[in-house]
Formats: structure tokens, C-alpha cells, sequence
């Protein structure tokens, strides 16, 4: 089974700042990881892979330090790994980063592409929908479990707000899927000692089957009109309280309550 | 319909049959937007399904001009390819101006093939809208807190239609418009896409826990407060409320994402949310800032959950929870 995982280079958001002058983000010094749904995604195809004598390839879009994070994925034991970077691509809404990583995947055999649900740095969770239309494959999305596979389909368990699914998705086809359906595995020794020297392919704009007004800023159909910040104004004085009178004031409201 | 009026449609979603409160939710809200536009906005709800006229028709109530009805086997139960060429159908006939979806897992398979198919854009997880009116264009303004921090970015789609947005449950609330009409359009296609995903079976969600969304009492719990998270859960079960938390915790595994509030979680508006060792970013306040009291416990005096409590205590919210435990005992 050919498989092909789409893994974006997100930085790491719990530490994210705020610049309080001019709103602005403070990227510098915040450490870039790998998303974690899509490391989920990585593990399942390694699993498949196993399983099947099969093949992974990730995929990822993004400025050139995503080097290191694909380096990363080697010492997981993926077999290939494609990083599309250009500056005609940089500022891409999903629907153009949707265009640019379907256009990198048209080069490459493959029975199933696997995406996160969603990048913790936007959770739009459209990029894997939207490279399945542009495909025209048939998608699970917010999968929790793969149980069974078979040379043409795919048996996996789906996660909906109060059931959950089990379906088969016919191959070639696309899965989205949550960081709940498996533990990603720890880099193993041999594979980190080869990582550094296994060849990364790098794609430009000019590898893809693409045209300017498929990609980047300019392109993409939704803009951001305006950013702001909502001053915080405190609601109710602050009061410092010791934890017994702090307990006593909660439980005032909310014993006999329910 | 004319295709000079601005519409703007919304995506009523039905499971089995059953109007989901999102899309009331949503028609309410489009009713508002349009209610303050100067010019004609035409609000329009969308079903597809099968053998649904009276639920179709019960739509009223939420204030649409137009509702249309597209009547299928194939649109009985969702799948994103019939739904998909349903919708593209009636994109290209009617040409809505901007068309809101529910952001539930339904909403949020469908939203973006459909997008893709139509090459436009389309905003995730909107928690304020607006209208923007020009000369002869209308622009959804789609709010939604971007990128950690406090910070919010609003979003446009200016040149391409319809100018889609997906929008969380729970975000707006159903308000009923009394001695409304509404146009209906029941709407019969040849030969919809047929669904490729085979289904094999449907089980219900263990509750792992009550529902957030429909406790009255919620003791929320943050990052920093992790460490008593057990001792919460005794306080809470003892006085019948539900534990939830902020997305901390559930990125580091040790509460489950049904139990996020949030944003990307869920939006609830509990009669009391007490708020222990939550910093209060605004995709968290996203999702509880109706709640009707707020009690934030934080050891920063100038923690931002502080912005929407109504009662702002600065104090260890372990010791915190540690005396509501001994105090409780007490009582018993
Ligand atoms: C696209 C996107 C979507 C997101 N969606 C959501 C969402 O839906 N829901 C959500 O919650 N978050 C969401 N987040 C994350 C959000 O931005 C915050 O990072 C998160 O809410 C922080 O969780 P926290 O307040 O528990 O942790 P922290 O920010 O680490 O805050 C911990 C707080 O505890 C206080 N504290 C420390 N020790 C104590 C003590 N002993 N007693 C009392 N207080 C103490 C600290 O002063 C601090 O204020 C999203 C982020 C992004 C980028
Ligand atoms: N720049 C990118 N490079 C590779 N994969 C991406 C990229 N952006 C999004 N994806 C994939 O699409 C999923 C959903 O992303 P998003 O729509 O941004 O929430 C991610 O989990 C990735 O699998």
C-alpha cells in the first residue's frame, strides 16, 4: 500500500505571545513541532505500512526550516519525504494550500492519503476535505480507528458528536484523523542515524502542475480585513481571599444549585 | 428569486430525519444580519433530506423569506457526495451571496469539499458576524479569535461567491418569529452523485462524562490546576456539577475533547462556570462567556479570565479546591 501523509510545521501554540504594543504575534524564539493529528497520521501509515509491506511518503508545505521536522519523520521510519516551499506560496488560505499540496500529489502513486483533522495553529480542519475534492476521492474525516484494510478499501471507525460510525472508504481515498486513535511512536535509533543522510526532495512552484492564480497571498479567496485585540477590563473587583473563604464564597452559590 | 437580491442561505442540518438546533440557530442569526442591511437581504434556509415537508416547513418560525427543500432518498442520511452536488446545484441556479454552515462534524466534512468545488473561500469556527454593504456588493465580515493570545482577526471573501463561513453550535442562540411566512421551494434533482463510503454501523458514545452543554453547574479546569483535577471531580460530584476544561488539558491527554470548552470545543451557558487555574485566552472565553455567573480563581491578578468574572477571586486554586473538599465533608 502506498501511502502519503500531509504533515504541516506548526509552532508550538501554547506558548504563543502577543506583542501588547502592536498585536501583533511574537514568533521568535517559539519552537515549530510537528502537528500533532498529523504525527497521529504517521503512525497509522506506519502501521498500514507494516502491515502491508507498504510504502510512506510525507508531504509537508512550508518555509525551509521544516527540514528538520521531515529529518524528524525519518527517524520515525517513513521511507520518502517531499517538502513544497516557495515564496510565491507564503500567505496561502487553505483553499490555495489545498491546490498546491493536491498538485504535489498528483506525482506520486498512492492508495490512501492520510491528513490531521486539524493544525493546532489555525483548526480550520478544511486542508484535508478540500485536497479530497480536488482529487476527486472519497474521504473519512475525524477518524479515530483504522480496523481492518484490504488491497481496494479501508474499514474505519468515525467519530461524530454523540455516535460513532463505522464505514468502508473505498481506495484510493483520503482520511482525516484525530490524535485520540493512536500514540505516535518514539524515534528509533537506526532510523535517526540514517535520517541526516537520506535525501529530501524539495518541489518549487515550477515542479507543479500549478498556475499563479492557484497559489499564495493574492490568490486565495478570503482575506483578513483587520486585526484587533480586545482590551481586558476587569468585570468585578479582584479580591485576594484565602482558599477557606475563597471555598465558602463558591459553595454560597453554587450549593443548591442544580 | 430573483438573482439580483442578496441572499443569504444557511445549511439547516438534519440527522435522521431531526432538525439539528444549529441550523435554527444559525437562521436566527441570519435573520438578525439581514434585519440590519439597508438594502434587501433575502434569508433563505436550506434542507436536504427526505420526506421532511412538515420539519421543512416548521422552519418559519426562525424568520426565513425563502426555504428550499431539496426532497431525496439519497439525502436521507448525510454523505458529502450527494450533499455536495445538491448544494453545487443550487449554488449555480440561485447564486446566494453567502451561504453560514453549522461547524458540528458534519458541517465541518462538508463546508470545505464544497468550497473547493466552488472555488471560494471559506472562514472556520466564526464567532461574531456582520455585513458590510458597498455600492453594489455585500461582504460577510466572519470574526473569530485568531492565533492564541487576545487577539481576533475578521475575515472576508471579496471576490469570489458565496462567501462562506462555518459557525460552532451553541454560538448563537434560537429566537422564534412569531406570524412569519416563507416561501417553499420543494426541489427534486436527476440523478444526485451516489455516496462511495459504504456504511457498516452505527454505535452510541459511551458518556465518558454528563454532557457539558446541558449542566447547570461547571467547574472548569485549567492548566493550572491540573494537578487537582481528582479533587475537583469529588467536589463536583458531590454537589451535582460537571467537570469540564480548557483545551491544556485535553492536549495533554488527560481530559477528553468532549469536555473542551472553547472555541474548538464546545460552547455552553451554564447558570455557573467556576473557572479554576483557566488564564482566560479568548478562544476559551469564546465558549463561555454566557454563562450566567463567572468565577474565575486564578493566582494572576491580571489573568484575562478576569475580563468576564463576575466574581474574581485571586487565590491557589488547589488550597482552593482542597477547602471545598474539607468543607464539604464537614457538612456531611
Ligand atoms: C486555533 C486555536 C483554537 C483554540 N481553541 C481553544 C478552545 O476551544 N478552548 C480552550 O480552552 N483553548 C483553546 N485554545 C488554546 C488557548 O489559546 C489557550 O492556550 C488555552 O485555553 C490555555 O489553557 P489554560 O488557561 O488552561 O492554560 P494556561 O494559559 O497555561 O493558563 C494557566 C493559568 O493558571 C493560572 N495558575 C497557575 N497556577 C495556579 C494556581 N495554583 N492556582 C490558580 N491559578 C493558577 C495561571 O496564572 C494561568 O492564568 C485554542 C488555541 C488556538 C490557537
Ligand atoms: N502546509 C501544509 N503542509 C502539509 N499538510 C498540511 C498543510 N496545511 C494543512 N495540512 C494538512 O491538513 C490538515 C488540516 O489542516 P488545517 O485545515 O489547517 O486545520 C493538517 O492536519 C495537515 O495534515
Amino acid at each position: 500500500m502506498n501511502i502519503l501523509v500531509l504533515v504541516k510545521q506548526v509552532p508550538n501554540t501554547t506558548e504563543m505571545m502577543i506583542d501588547k504594543e502592536n498585536g501583533t504575534l511574537i514568533r521568535a524564539g517559539v519552537e515549530s513541532i510537528a502537528n500533532p493529528d498529523d504525527l497521529t497520521g504517521v503512525e497509522l501509515a506506519l502501521e498500514l505500512k507494516e502491515k502491508t509491506n507498504g510504502h510512506v511518503r510525507v508531504i509537508t508545505m512550508g518555509p525551509t526550516q521544516a527540514e528538520d521536522m521531515l529529518r524528524g519523520l525519518y527517524g520515525m521510519g517513513v521511507d520518502d519525504a517531499v517538502l513544497l516551499t516557495d515564496k510565491r506560496f507564503a500567505g496561502s488560505d487553505t483553499w490555495a494550500t489545498s491546490n498546491i499540496l493536491s498538485a504535489a500529489i498528483k506525482r506520486y502513486p498512492y492508495d490512501l492519503i492520510i491528513a490531521g483533522r486539524q493544525a493546532i495553529d489555525g483548526d480550520t480542519a478544511q486542508v484535508g476535505p478540500q485536497v479530497a475534492e480536488a482529487l476527486g476521492l472519497p474521504q473519512v474525516t475525524y477518524v479515530h480507528d483504522v480496523t481492518h484494510y484490504e488491497t481496494s478499501s479501508l474499514t474505519v471507525i468515525k467519530s461524530l458528536e454523540e455516535e460513532k460510525l463505522t464505514l468502508r472508504l473505498p481506495l484510493p481515498g483520503l482520511i482525516t484523523v484525530l490524535s485520540e486513535a493512536r500514540e505516535p511512536r518514539y524515534l528509533n535509533v537506526k532510523d535517526v542515524m540514517t535520517a541526516h543522510q537520506k535525501p529530501l526532495e524539495t518541489l518549487t512552484f515550477d515542479d507543479l502542475d500549478l498556475s499563479l492564480d492557484a497559489v499564495g497571498l493574492k490568490a486565495s479567496p478570503t482575506r483578513v480585513k483587520r486585526t484587533y485585540t480586545k482590551e481586558i477590563v476587569q468585570k468585578s473587583p479582584v479580591q485576594t481571599l484565602s482558599p477557606e473563604d475563597a471555598a465558602t464564597l463558591i459553595l454560597k452559590h453554587v450549593v443548591g444549585h442544580h | 428569486m430573483t438573482k439580483q437580491t442578496h441572499a443569504l442561505w444557511v445549511f439547516i442540518e438534519q440527522r435522521s430525519g431531526l432538525i439539528q438546533p444549529v441550523g435554527k440557530e444559525l437562521l436566527s442569526e441570519a435573520r438578525r444580519l439581514a434585519d440590519t442591511a439597508d438594502r434587501p437581504v433575502n434569508v433563505v434556509a436550506v434542507l436536504l433530506g427526505h420526506e421532511m415537508h412538515e420539519a421543512a416547513q416548521s422552519l418559519e418560525a426562525y424568520g426565513p423569506d425563502e426555504i428550499l427543500y431539496v426532497d431525496d432518498p439519497r439525502l436521507e442520511h448525510y454523505d458529502v457526495f450527494p450533499y455536495a452536488d445538491a448544494l453545487t446545484r443550487l449554488i449555480k441556479q440561485y447564486s446566494p451571496t453567502i451561504f453560514l454552515l453549522g461547524g458540528s462534524v458534519i458541517g465541518r466534512d462538508l463546508a470545505p469539499r464544497l468550497s473547493m468545488r466552488l472555488d471560494t473561500g471559506l472562514t472556520a469556527d466564526a464567532t461574531h458576524l456582520a455585513l458590510q454593504e458597498d455600492a453594489d456588493t455585500l461582504l460577510l465580515e466572519a470574526t473569530r479569535p485568531a492565533f492564541g493570545g487576545n487577539l481576533y482577526a475578521t475575515i472576508l471573501c471579496p471576490n469570489t461567491l458565496p462567501q462562506m463561513a462555518t459557525i460552532r453550535p451553541g454560538v448563537f442562540t434560537e429566537v422564534h418569529t412569531p406570524h412569519t411566512k416563507a416561501q417553499m421551494h420543494v426541489i427534486q434533482f436527476e440523478a444526485l452523485e451516489a455516496p462511495k463510503v459504504v456504511f457498516l454501523e452505527r454505535k452510541v458514545k459511551q458518556r465518558s462524562a454528563q454532557d457539558i452543554a446541558k449542566a447547570n453547574v461547571i467547574f472548569s479546569i485549567g492548566r493550572g490546576a491540573k494537578a487537582s483535577l481528582n479533587t475537583a471531580k469529588q467536589v463536583a460530584d458531590a454537589l451535582g456539577a460537571t467537570v469540564a476544561s480548557s483545551r491544556a488539558l485535553v492536549d495533554e491527554g488527560v481530559m477528553v475533547k468532549d469536555q473542551q470548552v472553547g472555541q474548538t470545543g464546545k460552547t455552553i451557558r451554564p447558570n455557573i462556570y467556576v473557572a479554576l487555574g483557566i488564564s482566560g485566552a479568548v478562544q476559551h472565553t469564546a465558549g463561555m462567556d454566557k454563562a450566567e455567573l463567572i468565577i474565575g480563581v486564578n493566582t494572576d491578578p491580571n489573568a484575562p479570565i478576569f475580563g468576564v468574572s463576575n466574581i474574581s477571586i485571586v487565590a491557589d486554586a488547589h488550597a482552593v479546591l482542597e477547602a471545598m473538599a474539607s468543607q464539604l465533608n464537614a457538612i456531611e
